[in-house]
Parts: structure tokens; sequence; C-alpha cells
């Protein structure tokens, strides 16, 4: 079942690539600290919660086993995420897209 | 005249089959698709950029080689893998190629599954982390791999450097042990 967004979807994409250090570092760097900080306790620990989520359906995704190469896995695998996500935002397709490709590269 | 051409061919014919070009030997190269192994020559050049192969590896100038039984790779252990890998050799010992290129300051490009340069990059360093890994080898892994895994070419270039004695998988969870290989 698909869970409602608690959060704004920019305040989330924001959230996303700071936590994932996507854009930003050579590699996932999955900051809680990082996230808390940047948006208070409180709302961090709801946005934190949320990207979790997501993170659990996005690597529900068999693209890794099924893959012919990590190009094929990147689209299989933001595929099978906006199935189940309808409607969710490229930034964070592509966010969990670069973490899951490098744990499965 | 001509009985200097003479000595000139002469001198041609004679040094044509030789394996030297004025003074210095052709050094061996492997063919295609085989890996080198690791030796003093192939590891150890400046590392700048981020396209390189291993013929002009310079991660390993840097110091990306490893000491006896301290190189641990991982694949396929899911999400965060590299973290978790870290966290297996603080409890264990050994380095992965992130924590050893944390430690000496080695960076590697942004990772991009969609740009094959970066891929390859990333690739290389793996390969390049194998030719300097030395005795006895683990690698972290989960109960399946990717067909097109670097794990594949790491495991060949570990076969291929002559300072590898073992490599012996481990399951992260299980704790269970198997021995991939050994000279």
């Amino acid at each position: 079942m698909v869970e409602m967004n608690k959060n704004n979807p920019a305040e989330l994409v924001d959230a996303v690539r700071c936590w994932t250090g996507c854009g930003d570092s050579a590699m996932p760097s999955r900051n809680d600290a990082k996230l808390l900080e940047r948006f208070g306790h409180e709302k961090g620990t709801s946005l934190l919660n949320e990207i979790k989520n997501l993170e659990d359906d996005f690597y529900l995704s068999d693209a890794h086993l099924v893959a012919a190469d990590i190009q094929d896995m990147a689209r299989r695998c933001a595929e099978d995420f906006k199935r189940k996500r309808p409607g969710i935002a490229e930034e964070i397709v592509n966010a969990f897209a670069w973490c899951y490709t490098f744990d499965y590269k | 005249m001509s009985a200097l051409w003479t000595i000139l061919l002469l001198v041609v014919a004679l040094f044509l089959p030789e394996t030297r070009v004025w003074g210095f030997e052709i050094t061996p190269q492997p063919a295609s698709g085989v890996f080198a192994p690791a030796n003093p020559l192939s590891i150890g050049k400046n590392y700048d950029g981020w396209q390189y192969d291993a013929s002009d590896s310079l991660l390993a100038a840097k110091g990306i080689a490893t000491g006896a039984d301290d190189a641990v790779f991982w694949s396929g252990i899911g999400r965060g893998g590299d973290v978790r890998a870290a966290n297996w050799v603080s409890q264990h010992g050994g380095s992965t190629l992130e924590t050893t290129m944390a430690a000496r300051g080695i960076k590697l490009p942004t990772w991009d599954p969609n740009n094959a340069a970066t891929v390859a990059a990333w690739r290389q360093a793996s390969t390049d982390f194998a030719a300097g890994a030395r005795g006895n080898v683990r690698v972290l892994q989960g109960d399946s791999l990717r067909i097109d895994a670097i794990w594949r070419d790491e495991f060949k270039a570990l076969q291929a450097n002559p300072n590898v004695n073992s490599i012996r998988s481990i399951n992260p969870d299980s704790g269970a042990e198997v021995l991939l290989w050994s000279r």
C-alpha cells in the first residue's frame, strides 16, 4: 500500500539528495546526522522516516538479478520504483537508483 | 658502395628477430583480455584523474596496495554495501577499497551508472585494488552475484596476482565461509 506523503514534495526531494549525498558526494553516504542538522530534529526525523520507507520500496527491485549491465540495472530499478510509487519525483528516483547501482555494481 | 649496403642489410637481417630495441628489452604484454599480474612497474604511478587503465594505474602510486591478508572485497551484500563492509572490517580487520581510498585521500569520479567512463574508472580502481592485494583475500558476498558484477573482474585480477595465495568468500549475515580459490 502506498503511504501518503507527509512532507512537502520539494522538501522531500531536497532531503533525499541531502541524505543520500546524490549530487554532492562521489558515492552514497546515507547521512542521518547531516539530514537532521539541515532540517532540525523534528522535521528531519519525519523526513528520515519517509525517506527510509521510500528506500525500502526501491530496494524491493530485483534489477540486480536480471540486468545485463549497470546501465540496464539503473533503468530497471527506476522503472520498478516508479510502478510502486506513481508520480514520485524524478530526482528521488535518480537518487535511489544512484545508491542501488552503487551497491550492486 | 655495394659492399657497404650488403653489410648494412646483413646487420638488419641479424637483429630483426631480436626482442631488444636499441638495448632495451621489449616488455612482454598480456594478450587482450588477460590481466597482467601486479608488479612494481604496473602499480605505483600517479593518479590525478579518473580515466586510467591498468598499465597506467595511478591509484597505486598513492598507495592503493594493501598489506598481507588485509584486502577485503564486497559484492552483492545489499543496501549500503560499502558501509556494511567498512563496519565488518572494523570488527574483523582488513581494508576495503573505499576505506583505503578514504584513509589515503584517493578520490574517484562521482558514481554515475549512466556514464560508461565513470563506471570504467570504478571498475579499474577495483581491479587495481585486487592487483595490489597480498596473501589471503576475503570477499563479503550475499547469496547472488550479478552477471556483470565488478567482482568478476576483481576475481580475475586476484587470480593473476602472484602475491595472492587464496580467496575466501564470507557471508556477512551468517558468517559462513567458502574457499573460492587457492594457489
